[in-house]
């Protein structure tokens, strides 16, 4: 079993060469858009915004159970990320969506995210609390108990984005049952196998494409820089997976 | 100044000696992360529960209010958030009631609720032929079929069906894996970004 410290070690490593790639590419294209690949999933839950507000109704976003203490942080803050261009628009045509959360800290965050949403668009009296709701603390009763808002009507899109695991199909079929339209995606193998069966495809995000929403949204120079760096570092990653197993065929060590 | 810098400040500098509490062998580090700074982040979190729990409150009374449908379930949840509060306020978590709410109710339903997902997961997998026949939709509703034979079947025939639910698992434990460290590369980069103070999701950009 491999040493605790050089664990450790390795994991500031990885860190450390990821800061590293990642401030070299910001600086290269510091004032110009760097070559990315395309992630079409995140600029079409922005275009749900104008659908709904044509129809007159709402877009319903569930951001899961990713606690802002717990392992799932940063999948929540990517999810905001992603959905960073929905919330301006909503915000601009005074259309907020119907926001539910799993988990007490994530429905602060969320809460403070639509409500600055509203101030940069200088209407802050405009924005209604109720907007962002705290459902319930178990995963399951949170996905029955927002499968219920769809039944209400007045939901014409529903945004499952964040941690989830199989309880996001009561969400969505519960949306597919009433025709509501569903996109999003999650990161966990067991979300996704439960999204896969119930999401078109191009409407699914699926693991790590999760934390490429700010740089598909915001089209920012670090948010593509951090993108680039993330696929950089797979292919790193790839490559030594494959020489560890070469090496480990050739007798030279490995597990 | 208190609304950009000091929050980016903190967040950046907790962010930076958690970090380090975790890739760094340094005890005091670990001390610093486990009995301080994690205490006060439970701390938060129990605030922020608190909050959550009057927000759920008040939209389930102003939904009583409203002209919306499914009232009894508003009016159902208010009752029994108020019920159980109470009863851990007046006997604590390990009363016999709150204990009894806990075995008699809230397990049961949760269980009820899982064996619901089951079912709609079943009929989702089974409608995905009919909404798209994608290679990948065929793959999924095979190896599906697969996974659901060999857990049934196994004990009639084991030598067939474990080879098989073998080479199932050999290529769903190395794309479980792939998903999984795509994803904590993913984190790396958006934690890199909240640390270095280039993305700052709890104050004004």
């Amino acid at each position: 079993m491999m040493n605790q410290t050089l664990l450790q070690l390795m994991a500031l490593g990885v860190i450390l060469v990821a800061a590293i790639a990642f401030a070299l590419y910001g600086i290269r294209y510091r004032d110009q858009s760097p070559p990315t690949r395309p992630v079409p999933v995140f600029p079409g839950l922005t275009d749900e915004v104008g659908r709904v507000a044509e129809e007159g109704v709402f877009v319903h976003v569930a951001l899961g159970n990713g606690s802002l203490i717990g392992d799932d942080a940063m999948m929540s803050v990517a999810a905001l990320q992603g959905l960073s261009g929905l919330l301006g628009l909503s915000a601009a045509y005074d259309t907020p969506p119907l926001i539910t959360t799993g988990d007490p800290t994530l429905y602060l965050l969320a809460s403070d995210w639509m409500r600055r949403a509203y101030v940069r668009t200088g209407s802050a009296d405009l924005y209604k609390s109720a907007a962002v709701q705290f459902t319930a603390a178990s995963p399951v009763t949170y996905a029955a108990m927002a499968a219920t808002y769809l039944s209400d009507g007045g939901i014409g899109s529903n945004v499952v984005l964040g941690a989830f695991t199989q309880e996001v199909t009561l969400l969505t079929t519960a949306a597919e049952r009433r025709g509501i339209h569903s996109s999003g995606g999650t990161a966990s193998p067991q979300g996704l196998g439960a999204l896969y069966p119930t999401l078109d495809q191009e409407q699914l995000v699926m693991g790590e494409d999760m934390f490429a929403g700010s740089a598909a949204v915001s089209q920012r120079s670090s948010a593509l820089a951090s993108l680039w760096t993330q696929d950089l570092l797979r292919w790193l990653v790839i490559a030594g997976i494959l020489g560890t197993a070469l090496l480990s065929l050739a007798g030279l060590g490995g597990a | 100044m208190f609304k950009r810098v000091l929050p980016t400040v903190v967040a950046m500098l907790v962010g930076i000696l958690v970090l380090l509490g975790y890739v760094l062998p340094v005890e005091s580090l670990t001390w610093l992360r486990d009995i301080i700074l994690l205490r006060w982040a439970m701390v938060l979190a129990a605030f922020a529960l608190f909050v959550a729990y009057l927000s759920l409150l008040r939209v389930h009374v102003l939904r009583l209010t409203s002209v919306r449908k499914n009232k009894f379930t508003s009016l159902l949840m208010i009752l029994s958030a108020l019920g159980v509060l109470i009863l851990v306020l007046v006997q604590g978590l390990e009363g016999p009631l709150a204990q009894q709410v806990l075995t008699a109710v809230l397990i049961p339903g949760e269980s009820a609720l899982l064996a619901v997902t089951a079912v709609t997961l079943i009929v989702a997998g089974m409608r995905i032929l009919r909404a798209r026949r994608t290679a990948g939709a065929i793959v999924f509703v095979v190896v599906a079929g697969i996974i659901l034979l060999t857990n049934v079947a196994y004990s009639v025939y084991p030598e067939v069906l474990g080879i098989l639910r073998q080479s199932i698992d050999v290529l769903a434990t190395a794309g479980m894996r792939g998903l999984v460290m795509g994803i904590a590369l993913g984190v790396t980069l958006t934690g890199l970004r909240i640390l270095l103070g280039i993305d700052r999701p709890h104050s004004d950009e």
